[in-house]
């Protein structure tokens, strides 16, 4: 039977299409080797049962049915409520990558997913999943978006999830004191 | 425009409709049979987008009931969009978008009802369907609304197919998994349930096994939605404008309608 949808608001609309349309792969400059790299990683469709040595489930060493059911790492860091179990396997997925990894492209660009895996938390669901203070994160936020090799899409991220964690400033002094 | 509003316009929901430029065409051929079929389609495609359309306009509800058959009768069936169709050809929700906004001005230039109408319309009324009209807000400006509805139109018709495509191919439960996770916190605006969640309602075992169930669907869904947008372009490299166009347009017209 064929579903209903004249009930829904716009934006609910948007994000059906968006299942079929995925975010849009921004054109990575050509003189910038961890541009590339990284939008190749942002955007590569990944097969669920990846095997290979760098895919989420060898580096982590276990599954993650959650951050798998995304097509790819842009999907979920770009949808408009990302899974946040997802965000924190990409997001600890990424910071091993950076450990595991020896080339300086590799590093940056695993960095680079790391934080966008918590900007994407911090933008949507207003969740900090890091041990990171707000000011903290605001300056970091704020320092990668800055890099010339920083790709179009995760640089909003960046500035937005910057925006947000100066909105929460004040509360990193409050923690500390309680 | 209140959701109390109700129209019988249009016919069943239940059917493949497969309105695109060849459509328009075919509505050129001296063949009855073969004409009555191409605008049927048409019509069953295209009367939503129209008549909310015209709802924004002011119109009221019969009006534009009316005025949607005027359309159809004396723009569609009239030769006039077909005429056009040729030169203009590109993407077939413009094209018809501005068809409607010459009527409409004509209509009104005129200060009069439309006229020509076969009695009982053009638009089917004996095969109906329920047709609440939606409420989002009174700020929606008319083309909003027509792409709205077109956008909504669109996408039941490629959850119904891809839904009837795991059927098909005995994938209910892959289905099942997707909407549960994917379809349905989109639908009532929730957070998406845990995999396992998912799991234990779709009785699944095996998560990572669901986890490629999604995946899986979500690339049927991504093909199934290219192939529909396919016939109201003209050229492959609309099909990902077209899409995309449609997102933005809803994306900024924002959680307001």
């Amino acid at each position: 039977m064929r579903p209903t949808l004249s009930h829904l608001r716009a934006d609910q609309v948007a994000s059906l299409m968006g299942i079929g349309v995925g975010p849009r792969r921004v054109d990575a400059r050509q003189d910038q080797p961890v541009a590339a790299e990284l939008a190749t990683l942002l955007y590569e469709e990944r097969l669920p049962d990846d095997s290979h040595p760098d895919s989420p489930r060898e580096v982590l060493g276990r599954p993650c049915d959650e951050l798998s059911s995304y097509c790819t790492i842009a999907e979920l860091l770009f949808a408009s409520v990302p899974d946040l179990v997802a965000l924190t396997d990409l997001k600890n997925y990424a910071k091993l990558l950076d450990q595991k990894e020896s080339s300086t492209s590799t590093k940056a660009t695993a960095t680079s997913i790391y934080y966008a895996a918590i900007a994407a938390a911090l933008v949507a669901h207003n969740e900090r999943i890091t041990k990171h203070g707000y000011r903290d994160l605001a300056r970091y936020f704020a320092e990668i978006a800055s890099k010339p090799w920083m790709t179009a899409d995760l640089k909003a991220l960046f500035v937005k999830a910057r925006d947000t964690c100066q909105k929460h400033a004040g509360e990193d002094g409050a923690a500390a004191d309680a | 425009m209140s959701p109390g509003d109700r129209t019988s316009m249009g016919g069943p929901g239940d059917r493949f409709e497969t309105t695109d430029w060849a459509s328009i065409l075919r509505t050129r051929t001296p063949d009855d049979d073969e004409r009555r079929e191409a605008m049927g389609r048409m019509i069953a495609q295209y009367w939503k987008p129209i008549y909310c359309y015209l709802r924004r306009q002011g119109f009221g509800n019969e009006e534009a009931k009316d005025l949607a058959q005027g359309f159809f009768h004396e723009v569609v069936l009239g030769r006039e969009l077909v005429q056009k169709a040729d030169s203009a050809k590109g993407r077939f929700r413009s094209f018809l978008l501005v068809s409607l906004g010459h009527y409409v001005a004509n209509v009104r230039r005129a200060g009069a009802s439309p006229r020509r109408r076969p009695p009982g319309g053009v638009i089917p009324v004996e095969a109906i369907e329920s047709f609440e009209i939606p409420d989002r807000g009174c700020d929606m400006t008319p083309e909003a609304a027509f792409n709205y509805e077109w956008a909504a139109t669109l996408l039941e018709q490629v959850l119904e197919q891809v839904e009837c495509d795991c059927r098909d191919r005995g994938q209910q439960t892959h289905w099942e998994v997707f909407r549960l996770r994917v379809v349905k916190p989109i639908m009532e605006d929730s957070e998406p349930p845990a995999i396992t969640e998912v799991c234990a309602q779709a009785g699944v075992a095996d998560l990572a096994r669901a986890s490629n169930m999604i995946v899986t669907v979500k690339r049927r869904f991504r093909a199934v939605l290219a192939q529909h947008v396919r016939r109201l372009v003209a050229s492959e490299a609309d099909v990902e404008a077209e899409m995309r166009e449609l997102t933005a347009i809803l994306s900024e017209s924002g959680a307001g309608f």
